[in-house]
Order: C-alpha cells, then structure tokens, then sequence
C-alpha cells in the first residue's frame, strides 16, 4: 500500500533527524558573529570613503598589514584559520545524538542514551542483587557496558548479568545494535 | 408559558454586536461543557448571514473511555450544529457558516450518578 | 524539532568555513612569500563603498537566514472543512488527552506534545520524560496504547514521533546511576 510505504518513508526522516544535530544553532551563532564582523567592516570602509578617522584599525592599515605581514597579521589568519576548519568540521561531522531508535509499529521511537542506560542498569541490579549505587552502565553508539562493583565475599556470575541485560536489550531491540559488555570490578566493598 | 425567542418576536430588535457575541459564547461554552471564559468567538458577516468562528477547549471524559464513545470528530459535529441552531433560535440570526476550532482538552472522570 | 532546512544550514557553515580558511590561507602564503601574490591595492573611496555595500547585503542575508530557523511548527493536528463550515483540532488536545491517559503510568514524569509538518504531512512529537531507572518498555508500551486510544478518538492515525527523554540535566551523560 503507498501509504504505507509513504509513512514508512516519513518515519525514516523523522527518526534520522531526531538522531543528529540540525546546526541551527551553530549557524546562528555563527551567522550572528559573522555579521558583527561585517558591520565593523562596513563602517570602517564607509569612515574611509568619507576621509573620516576610523574607528579601530583602517582600511589602509589593514591592507598595510596584509601586505606587509606581522606577527600579529600572522597571528589572526591562524586564528581565522582555525574558526574556518571549526566551522567545516561542523558541517561535516554528522552531529550524533546520544540516542537510540526502538522499532515500533505505530510510533516513531527514539530514545535518550541515559534512559537507556538506566534500563539496562536496573536488569543487572536484579540479577547481581547488589545494590544501585554499584553498578553503572555507560551506553555509547554501539556498545552498553556495564561496570559493577561486587560486595566482598559475594560470588558474581558475570554471564549471567550479562544475559539479564542482553534479554532487556533484545525486548528493546534499540538501533543501531547494541553489544553488551559486563565487567565486575575486581575490588569489592566490604558490607552491602 | 411560551418562552418567546427574539426571532418570533414582531417588530425590530436591536442586539448590539457585544450583546450576540456574549449569547454566542454562552451557547458555545454549553455545547462544548467548558466556561464562558475559555470561549473565544469571532463573528463576521458571510454575504448576509452570520458566520461564526469559535475558538475554545471541549470537556472530554478520559482518553479510554472516550474511544468507546463516538470520538472528537462526531462531539465537534454535534457540537457545531448544536450552536447553529440555538443561535438561530435564540438570538434570532440567519447562520452561514461556522467554524469550531478546538484547542484543548479538559479531561474530566465522568462520576456516575445514582 | 523543527523543519528548518539541514544540508543548507551545513553548506552556510562550510561556506563561511572554507572562506575564513582561504582568507588565512592567502595571508598565510605572503608571509612565507611562498607565492608571488600581489599587493592589495590602496583602497579608494569606490572600492570603500562597495565593500560597504557586499558587507551590509551579506549581513541582511545572515539576518534572513537567522530568522527562518525554526519553522514548521503547526498548531492545528487535524482540520476538516465542509459545506457547513469548518473544523478543527490542535495538538494540544491530543497531549491533554494522552498526558491524562500516561497520568497513572508513575515512571513518566512528564509529557509535552508539539505537532509540525514535516514534507506536508502533520506530524504530532510527544516528548515523553522518565523516572531514573524507569522501566523503558513499559513506558513505549503505555503511550502505544494511549495513541491507540487516541486514534480511535481522532477517527485517524497521525504520524507520532514519541521521544523518551531523561530530564535536562541527565541529558549531559550516557551513564545513568541508578540510585
């Protein structure tokens, strides 16, 4: 049916675009910055069309400088060198969320790194019976990893916690596709 | 004892705009279970008749059990039709067209009364 | 979210981007006298004022650019016109219902709804903020079921985005601490 093919269609959109940053704001920011610059340059060349004195620095001693470099020319184009490759790494990156997509019939479903991460936190709680304060998950793109620290004297079955977490994970299915990583600390705390 | 309406009372009755803008509010807030302070109404002349725009939030039970019920759509059908009748009664006026735009919800448990 | 237009917000980043790199570049290449490139001119009066002029064109661009961020924002979700008149629905009443609805669900905090349009379609977000340690299924399971009942209610199904948020400050980390 094309009306499903067309939400289809409008659901990929949606959950791409919740998955990566829009640059708007570093667009404005940098649109804003830019046009202080250029209204400083529009009043330092219309100071010197009209032989007035200029504000900060003018025309003229600008293109002396240019012509003739100094350290301190040097020292801007290096730092209008490093803004420029800034802003084309930020055009460039793709600008990841910390998010996940989970699939859904109905919905379009994205969700935050750290809820996901609380999610998975909670099954190896249940399953290491030790207490929340112990035990942190960190979920990045592709990897959950899930660091617990035992109470002396008590055995942890890292497999197991690591397929507690894996059933939570796969009931989930979030993507792209997570690998569990369980690692139990090797000092323990004494007492619970 | 008859209520007389104003549309069968002989001779000419003025009604100032604020006036019927009041009536009309009134009749929407009651067609739509929500106070007359939350009705927003907008009345304009449509090639000689009144044509009504009204601009409020509707009185809705709980989500659940109003997908039982007959749904939003049909409540703003009703509810539309509902106010172009009673203002042609009540204030007197040949209604065009009318627009019910609804803007919130207040959700309320219905309480069964026994 | 918003509809504001992406590759063009990155093409203007790299535009400026590459622009402040060649300017750098230039000035750069003189100092090292690695090329022969000329002298600037001395600048007259001519030249001044249509600097001028380029500078104040490009600022009002980067004004008008400024100001169409963020559109696509839609108040009304559905809207039906007839021989009678018209009618409509805004997104606020769908959150006003599913908030109503997740209300009893206790690991969702809080729940805003926003409709946009998104290549002519109305498309409702419900943003949806959970309790630590929530239990995230449950969670996307109560709302399916509340925009189940919402479509019922509607006589239609809306494209939903439902984004499951973990609070402003949370949003900082992808650990969570449960405690």
């Amino acid at each position: 049916m094309t009306s499903d093919t067309n939400s289809q269609r409008l659901y990929r959109r949606l959950v791409r675009r919740s998955l990566h940053r829009s640059r708007s704001s570093a667009v404005i920011v940098a649109f804003a910055l830019g046009s202080l610059v250029l209204a400083w340059v529009a009043t330092e060349s219309v100071l010197a069309a009209v032989n007035a004195p200029a504000l900060l620095l003018s025309p003229a001693s600008i293109t002396e400088a240019v012509n003739t470099p100094t350290m301190l020319t040097i020292a801007v184009a290096a730092a209008m060198a490093v803004v420029g490759v800034v802003l084309v790494a930020l055009a460039i990156t793709p600008g990841r969320r910390a998010r996940h997509e989970i699939p859904d019939a109905r919905m379009a479903v994205v969700i935050d790194d750290g809820v996901l991460a609380g999610a998975l936190s909670k099954a190896a709680i249940r399953e290491s019976r030790v207490p929340a304060s112990r035990v942190s998950t960190v979920v990045s793109r592709r990897l959950s990893s899930v660091t617990i620290t035992p109470t002396s004297g008590s055995l942890l079955s890292a497999p197991s916690i690591t397929h507690a977490v894996g059933a939570v994970v796969e009931s989930l299915a979030p993507r792209p596709a997570l690998r569990v990583a369980v690692a139990v600390s090797e000092r323990g705390v004494v007492g619970s | 004892m008859t209520v007389q309406t104003l549309g069968e009372i002989q001779g000419r009755v003025d009604i100032s705009a604020r006036a019927l803008e009041r009536t009309v509010v009134a009749i929407a807030a009651s067609h739509l279970g929500v106070p007359t302070k939350d009705v927003s109404v907008r009345l304009a002349d449509d090639s000689g008749l009144l044509s009504i725009a009204v601009s409020a939030p509707v009185r809705l039970p709980p989500l659940r059990s109003l997908s039982k019920g007959a749904g939003i759509p049909a409540r703003i059908l009703d509810a539309r039709s509902g106010i172009r009748a009673d203002v042609t009664t009540i204030a007197g006026a040949q209604v065009g067209t009318v627009g019910v735009s609804i803007t919130k919800a207040h959700v309320v448990e219905e309480r069964r009364v026994r | 979210m918003t509809r504001s237009n992406r590759p063009l917000n990155r093409l203007g980043l790299a535009f400026v981007g590459l622009l402040f790199v060649a300017v750098a570049a230039w000035i750069g290449a003189r100092s090292t006298s690695f090329a022969a490139l000329p002298d600037i001119p001395a600048l007259d009066a001519t030249t001044l004022w249509i600097i001028a002029g380029i500078s104040v064109a490009a600022i009002a661009l980067a004004i008008v650019w400024i100001v169409t961020r963020g559109r696509g924002r839609a108040r009304t979700l559905l809207t039906a016109t007839d021989d009678d008149g018209h009618g409509s629905i805004e997104a606020r009443v769908a959150a006003d219902l599913i908030s109503d609805d997740l209300a009893r669900v206790t690991d969702i905090v809080d729940v805003t709804a926003r409709a946009f349009r998104v290549r002519g379609q109305t498309v409702l977000e419900l943003v949806v903020t959970t309790r630590r340690a929530a239990d995230v299924r449950l969670v996307i399971d109560s709302v399916g079921r509340a925009v189940a009942a919402l479509d019922d209610v509607l006589a239609t199904r809306i494209p939903v985005l439902l984004h499951v948020a973990s609070g402003v400050r949370a949003t900082l980390a992808h650990e969570q601490r449960v405690h």
